[in-house]
């Protein structure tokens, strides 16, 4: 069975006031009705490989390698066509949900946007659609919520709406752009929950970006850890989360509360001039020689994928 | 820089470097006279006026004085302005009432006729007038100037350095200063572009200083020594324009620094 | 050799003549003894970064008092009130933030160096001695605090403040806005820093897991009051 979606080899530049080389040579594969995880510390370029998946990297953006879903390639697309996948075949959900709502419509009415849009469904029918979508996501009332507006309604029920208006035609590849960012903890597992709710009941795929490995650990079957640009590790969530191979997967584990707060020495390279051979031989404690000037390849060790001189 | 800065700028140079060196430009002194009432010439480009001084050498040598007027309030207004915005958002409380009071009470006051009056009890003269116009153009910039010293005071740093003890006119000047000037500086350059159009207009009353003569004080002149009458438009209309141009210049400038391009970051 | 706060009551006046005020604190107390840490916790608007800021004299409370070495705030000399602002300092939640985001880093710390009549001579030599406990390089001097990352600036921010070599310093969620890595170096150092030099700490966050590695006591606040937490 070929995967839902094949990443293979993607690379980003950003040619600004200066050379940013945000994604490199990134590969991974999402299979139908899996849930992988994207996890990473700021400026690994996660959020810059859901963008580029989800057709939403700006113009100036250089975008090498390929990105297939349901057989086409992705990059190859004219905008008109991404359009009609985006909001049909994928779903995506963004940081920020009471941005992406507009105060001037009825809640209802955005929810049901994406069935007259891409399904050509009269206005009737596809408020029955939303309302359907506003019980799936725990609304009791659908038709009474589906009259609001959003400034009528709480933080985390425009998220609900947001992710309703995503998933009401059971997109088979849902995108969600770090959802549980700056939320605290009981709010964080409950869209956590929601998510992973959504997605198995709609028999969706999801690729979840996310800095919050307890989210990852509790919601993910597959994980992929993102490290200045490149994916340094690949594997089933609960292996990749407790017996990880590569050093930074391990030190970031370790800096966890869970892991102690073991720091790891150093910061993050930039993503200008990152360094030479490994991109996380600096701060690693097993270094070698080599390291410092190989450029380690993706290999693969039982069912992980890993990047690292040292492994096997 | 975008498009409006490049133009704005381009212009602006051109008025200064006529402002600061007519000698080098004008075809003749500023005291030569010719016949009067000529009409454009290979001579006299712009021809000359009712005592036979070229046009074309008068219009470049007012350039100072409109630009000076205008500079020098503003300097003014953004001085005072300044001051009372950044006392007021830093010390809050009854100090921020009273000032902003004073700047309610400075609002109302209507500038020009209050020019007029004055003139009629004083002599009417380029000191006058840009401490008039620098004196009543203030509040606006205070307003904006207290905004955005209400917003920094409650940033980090500036809370940092109040707990470390740095004296107050240390913070407003330091810390908070630097951090507004994005705002001050459009702010400086449309209390510029106002002060120039209000020195024009009370040139043209015939309220100007009679002999430091600007742009304003040339098209007065062409209306009360018969230019109008003659239908002299090289005359009237070119100090009029370089007004206009002036004027644009040093808006666009102040706009484009108000354009701030928001950023879309994606990690 | 305390910073205590007693009966702080603390509300927000709005409305005409400021006559409509609602209460954010009331009468709440706590005590910071040097070499320790107290963990504050409570839910956002709880008021946890209110007590913070009026602890370190940044916000005056409507009711009650904080003393520093047995001396009342509102009631200490001019000498006794530049003892109180050397030794007590506060740390704040966003990085970017805390620093002048127009001074180089070198500026910033030249004005506080200036400010401890530091002479001019000596002033490079106190800059690496101020950078190099929180592990970071003298190449950071000549940068903005755009072009670093939130990690350093917050250990910037740190170095800064530990240049004051402060009695007590209020941490308000400094590691909040940090990732998970960068937010075990600044708590590693933060605990180090205790170690070596003795300060006491004020930790408030909303995060249990940091709290409790930080603290060795903690308070929460709830609806206007402070209680210990078992």
């Amino acid at each position: 069975m070929s995967a839902l979606l094949e990443v293979d080899g993607l690379s980003v530049t950003f040619r600004g006031a200066q050379i940013v080389q945000a994604v490199n040579d990134v590969s991974f594969a999402l299979g139908e009705r899996e849930i992988l995880a994207l996890v990473g510390e700021s400026g690994c370029g996660k959020s810059v490989i859901a963008h580029a998946v989800a057709g939403l990297l700006p113009p100036s953006a250089e975008i090498s390698g390929s990105i297939h879903f349901q057989g086409r390639d992705l990059l190859s697309l004219p905008e008109e066509e991404m359009v009609g996948v985006r909001g049909d075949r994928i779903g995506i959900i963004l940081q920020n949900p009471s941005l992406a709502l507009n105060p001037l419509h009825t809640v209802g009415r955005q929810v049901a946007e994406p069935l007259r849009v891409h399904r050509g469904e009269g206005k009737e029918r596809a408020l029955e659609g939303a309302a359907r979508a506003l019980l799936r996501l725990g609304f009791a009332d659908p038709e009474g919520t589906a009259a609001l507006y959003p400034s009528m309604c709480s933080g985390g029920m425009n998220q609900r709406v947001v992710t309703a208006a995503s998933t009401v035609l059971d997109p088979p590849l849902l995108i969600a752009d770090e959802p549980t960012k700056g939320l605290d903890r009981e709010r964080v597992a409950e869209i956590a929950r929601e998510l992973e709710g959504i997605a198995r009941e709609g028999g969706a795929a999801l690729l979840l970006i996310t800095h919050d490995l307890r989210v990852a650990r509790s919601v993910a079957d597959r994980v992929a850890v993102c490290y200045a640009g490149e994916i340094v590790e690949v594997g089933p969530a609960s292996s990749v989360l407790s017996a990880p191979h590569h050093p930074y997967t391990r030190g970031l584990l370790g800096s966890t509360p869970e892991g102690g707060f073991v720091p790891i020495p150093g910061s993050s390279p930039s993503s200008i001039s990152p360094p030479h051979g490994c991109r996380f031989h600096p701060r690693c404690p097993c270094r070698t020689d080599r390291c410092t000037r190989e450029h380690p390849a993706s290999v693969r060790i039982g069912d992980h994928e890993v990047r690292c001189l040292l492994c096997p | 820089m975008n498009g409006p800065n490049r133009w704005g700028i381009g212009l602006l140079v051109v008025f200064v470097v006529l402002s600061l060196f007519p000698q080098a430009l004008a075809p003749y002194g500023p005291k030569e006279r010719s016949m009067p009432y000529l009409t454009p010439s290979a001579d006299h480009l712009l021809g000359t006026d009712d005592i036979g001084n070229d046009i074309l050498t008068e219009l470049i040598y007012s350039a100072r004085i409109s630009l000076l007027v205008g500079f020098a309030s503003a300097s003014i207004a953004t001085a005072i302005g300044l001051s009372i915005g950044l006392a007021a958002g830093y010390c809050r409380g009854s100090v921020d009432e009273v000032l902003m009071g004073a700047t309610d009470v400075v609002l109302i006051i209507p500038k020009i006729p209050l020019i007029i009056v004055l003139a009629a009890f004083l002599r009417p003269g380029i000191g006058l007038l840009v401490l008039v116009l620098g004196l009543l153009g203030w509040e606006s910039i205070a307003r904006v100037v207290r905004a955005k010293t209400l917003q920094v005071r409650e940033t980090g740093f500036v809370m940092s350095a109040r707990c470390m003890g740095f004296s107050p006119f240390r913070i407003m000047g330091s810390e908070i200063l630097p951090n507004i000037t994005h705002v001050v500086v459009p702010k400086f350059m449309l209390a510029t572009a106002a002060a120039m159009i209000s020195e024009a207009s009370l040139s043209f009353l015939g309220l100007g200083d009679p002999t430091m003569k600007s742009w304003g004080m040339m098209i007065s002149f062409a209306f009360s020594k018969g230019g109008f009458i003659r239908e002299m438009w090289w005359w009237y209309l070119p100090p009029g324009i370089c007004i206009t141009l002036c004027v644009i210049a040093v808006a666009a400038i102040g706009f484009s620094f108000e354009v701030e391009g928001a950023e879309v970051r994606i990690e | 050799m305390s910073l205590k706060a007693s009966g702080i009551t603390v509300a927000y006046c709005s409305g005409l003549l400021l006559r409509h005020s609602t209460p954010v604190l009331t009468g709440l107390s706590i005590a910071l003894e040097r070499g320790a840490t107290v963990g504050l916790m409570g839910t956002s608007g709880a008021g946890k970064s209110t007590l913070g800021r009026v602890l370190v004299g940044l916000e005056r409370p409507q009711a009650g008092m904080v003393a520093y070495r047995g001396r009342a705030l509102t009631e200490m000399s001019r000498e006794e009130r530049a003892l109180f602002r050397q030794n007590v300092q506060m740390m704040f939640q966003d990085p970017t933030a805390a620093l002048n985001p127009r001074k180089t880093i070198e500026r910033s710390f030249e004005d506080v160096l200036r400010l401890l009549r530091v002479p001019r001579a000596r002033r490079g030599e106190a800059m690496h001695d101020a950078l190099s406990p929180v592990g970071l390089d003298e190449e950071v001097l000549s940068r903005l605090p755009s072009q670093l990352s939130g990690g350093q600036n917050q250990r910037i921010a740190l170095a800064r403040i530990l240049l004051l070599d402060p009695e007590f310093i209020v941490l308000d969620e400094p590691t909040s806005a940090l990732d998970v890595s960068v937010q075990a170096q600044i708590l590693r150092l933060l605990k180090d820093i205790q170690e070596e030099r003795g300060p006491g700490y004020l930790f408030i966050s909303h995060d249990p897991d940091v709290v409790g590695f930080m603290a060795d006591r903690s308070m929460v606040i709830q609806g206007g009051k402070i209680y210990e937490k078992e």
